[in-house]
């Protein structure tokens, strides 16, 4: 076989050698001014091919060899790495990566959509209730800065409506982990919100547009649909996960600073939402409630919501929105056709 | 090109100045050949969840070192994987365990921060220093990296945790602070690096960029004023409201944009131009307007392709940036390794580099 030029790097100094090499047998033969060395094969370390750009070959007692990349030696060696050599196959095809950029698309997305919930939810299942309390009481310190008071709603009001709401409560497993409290938040509006470990907030706003008492309770058990499901802490894991990932990712830490306010922000996807409209659905029916005042009380929520605020009904889903109410006005006829 | 004037012969005709040659420092790297190679190795990083992202990083680095030659000699990445895994396994943890308190206990969390986090940092990036040089060579000689811990807590705590106190007046005392951190203490073989203590152009470029935000600052103003004064009882159409909003954000950015393009130009030039080693030193003229014409079509480049664009992006920033940078020395580019002997003040490196690993994010 031909020599193959190639320089020679010793190691202890930058100069460059020109040499030549060529396999003989199990060696490397090695032609420089000092005539022809020759070195066994497996004790020579050669680094994976990439781009076709210049391979070195590192030699027993650190010199190196540069070969122009113009031919893959690797296979020369039995040191090569199968795996990078493969990687550089994949590398210089361009059907295989546009079909990769689909593949990370396709991949994110299922992780994404989920993977990411599957062990969120897996993880609230296993999480200690001492954990979840704390980041309750967390939740519950940063709304007092945020500014929310005691309720104004008088007690016999909110006694009619603890009264209602708890037969729903009694009926699950460990009920003394749920609570109910009654605040006011003028900067935040008509609002209800289940908080990780069971708390529930509703606030007077919420109270005061709802004129029936069917309809708050309609709302709570929506609520401790959430609740009872785990969503604010599967949301919080959630978003959690995706903060770290995105932090080690990316390398900033901002996205960390957030975690302890999710729950109020209560972005629940779809699919949760109508996992609380089942639950409350059904509640609602056991207790002897028509269905009917939660498509009130989410009716009475979009018009008040759409006079208010044109933004937040910008903003809001409201196809899924009405699919809701008129989800729940079926339900209600249903349940009347049965009787 | 190649065979500069040796000062050590020339003796007896002592403070001649020396004759300063030019080695050719060049980048070849092509946006395609990346964009293939960068999708593919995110790709497999995806589908291993993220576990071959270390092996990722080791070729995309080894690309770029590759692709960049000086005096026809390529750079090499040297490092292997694993490390760099165990490195990104690590910060994930704390990560993990910050977001972990900042749920359940922030109190804990601030603490955390402040007397784990913090202390930790300047170790951070004198470990990355040293695993980068250690694991970068040149003609077969690595370069090595000595900053100690306590001039990282100096650089990159205490002189930032003084900004904050004082305005951030003192920023430019911490970019110079943080080049001669980076290069006085950086050797390629037994040659060690020096950064000019008297090199101009970090305090010109924050005044200037300070001009340049309140000149934004009055022009926006004005502009509103006048705006609003000349529309005024006018009931624009509601079309357009929309693209109004996204112009107005757009003219409150760019301004921060503009100023951070201007800053990074002008450290380039103060910060590589002040950087001299033996025999020869770099040059660097990257001029303002280029840069930012750069930067602002990659902006747009990466926005409308929705981030694929991004190989392309990273190899022409790299090229434009190698195209204005040069390597002057008045001999030629011999240089030998360090001796064992010289490794002796090292020790600590050499011991820990068993267990070395690279914890930076990027």
């Amino acid at each position: 076989m031909d020599w193959l030029s190639a320089t020679y790097y010793s190691g202890g100094s930058s100069a460059p050698v020109a040499v030549g090499i060529r396999p003989a047998g199990d060696l490397l033969e090695l032609k420089g001014p000092d005539g022809v060395k020759q070195i066994a094969r497996d004790d020579i370390t050669v680094e994976p091919p990439l781009a076709g750009m210049p391979q070195h070959l590192r030699l027993p007692g650190g010199a190196q060899i540069e070969v122009d990349g113009s031919v893959d030696i690797s296979p020369w060696f039995s040191t090569h790495s199968r795996l990078e050599r493969f990687v550089n196959w994949l590398e210089r095809r361009w059907p295989i990566a546009i079909a990769s950029l689909a593949i990370t698309v396709v991949t994110v997305w299922a992780l994404y959509t989920f993977a990411l919930p599957a062990a969120a939810t897996l993880a609230a299942d296993a999480m200690p209730m001492s954990w979840k309390r704390s980041v309750s009481e967390q939740s519950v310190k940063m709304l007092r800065q945020l500014g929310f008071f005691s309720s104004r709603i008088d007690e016999a009001r909110q006694e009619a409506i603890r009264e209602r709401f708890a037969p729903m409560v009694a009926k699950l497993d460990n009920p003394e982990q749920y609570s109910l409290e009654f605040r006011r938040a003028p900067v935040i509006g008509p609002n209800a919100f289940a908080l990780p470990g069971g708390r529930m907030v509703v606030l007077d706003a919420l109270v005061e547009l709802t004129q029936e008492d069917d309809e708050i309770v309609a709302i709570l058990a929506h609520e401790l649909g959430h609740a009872y499901h785990q969503h604010p802490m599967r949301m919080a894991l959630q978003s959690s996960a995706l903060g770290i990932i995105t932090t080690v990712a990316v390398g900033d830490a901002s996205g960390l600073a957030s975690v302890p306010l999710i729950g109020l922000q209560a972005n629940y996807s779809r699919e949760f939402e109508s996992e609380a409209d089942d639950f409350a659905i059904a509640a609602l029916r056991e207790a002897g409630i028509s269905p009917q005042a939660l498509a009130n009380a989410f009716t009475r929520l979009r018009d008040e919501l759409n006079i208010k605020d044109e933004e937040t009904s910008f903003l809001s889903s409201h196809p899924a929105l009405e699919e809701r109410i008129l989800k729940a006005a079926k339900a209600a006829k249903a349940g009347a056709a049965e009787k | 090109m190649t065979d500069g004037v040796a000062l050590e012969n020339d003796a007896d005709t002592e403070a001649a100045p020396a004759q300063l040659s030019e080695y050719p420092l060049e980048f070849s790297g092509t946006g395609g050949e990346f964009f293939r190679i960068w999708i593919v190795n995110i790709a497999l990083s995806v589908i291993t969840l993220g576990i071959y992202s270390a092996w990722a990083t080791v070729r995309t680095r080894r690309y770029f070192y590759g692709k960049t030659t000086l005096d026809g000699t390529p750079f090499q990445f040297t490092a292997r994987a694993i490390p760099i895994l165990i490195g990104r396994i690590i910060a994930f943890a704390i990560f993990g365990f910050y977001s972990y308190l900042s749920t359940f206990n922030p109190g804990y969390a601030i603490g955390f921060l402040i007397f784990v986090i913090l202390p930790l940092t300047p170790w951070m990036i004198m470990k990355s220093q040293k695993f980068r040089a250690r694991y970068s060579s040149w003609r077969n000689i690595p370069f090595r990296f000595t900053g100690t811990y306590g001039d990282a807590l100096v650089t990159y705590v205490l002189i930032p945790v003084g900004m904050v106190f004082t305005l951030y007046i003192i920023l430019p005392l911490f970019w110079k602070e943080s080049a001669k951190y980076q290069f006085n203490n950086l050797y390629y073989g037994k040659q060690q690096f020096a950064f000019d203590k008297d090199r101009k152009g970090f305090w010109s470029t924050f005044w200037y960029a300070v001009l340049i935000f309140f000149g934004f600052v009055l022009l926006i103003t004005g502009l509103t004023v006048l705006l609003s004064s000349v529309f005024k009882g006018t009931q624009l159409p509601e079309t357009l409201a929309g693209p109004g909003v996204v112009i107005f954000v757009l003219l409150i950015y760019l301004p921060f944009f503009l100023i951070a393009f201007f800053v990074q130009s002008r450290l380039f030039n103060a910060v590589l131009g002040g950087v001299s080693f033996g025999p020869g030193q770099f040059a660097a003229n990257m001029p303002t307007w280029g840069w930012m014409w750069l930067q602002i079509t990659n902006i747009l480049m990466l926005v409308f392709t929705l981030g694929i664009a991004y190989p392309w992006v990273k190899v022409r920033t790299l090229r434009y940036k190698i195209r204005h940078l040069s390597v002057l020395a008045n001999a030629a580019l011999l240089f030998e390794a360090a001796g064992d002997e010289d490794d002796v003040g090292a020790m600590g490196a050499e011991l820990a580099s068993d267990f070395d690993f690279d914890i930076s994010l990027f």
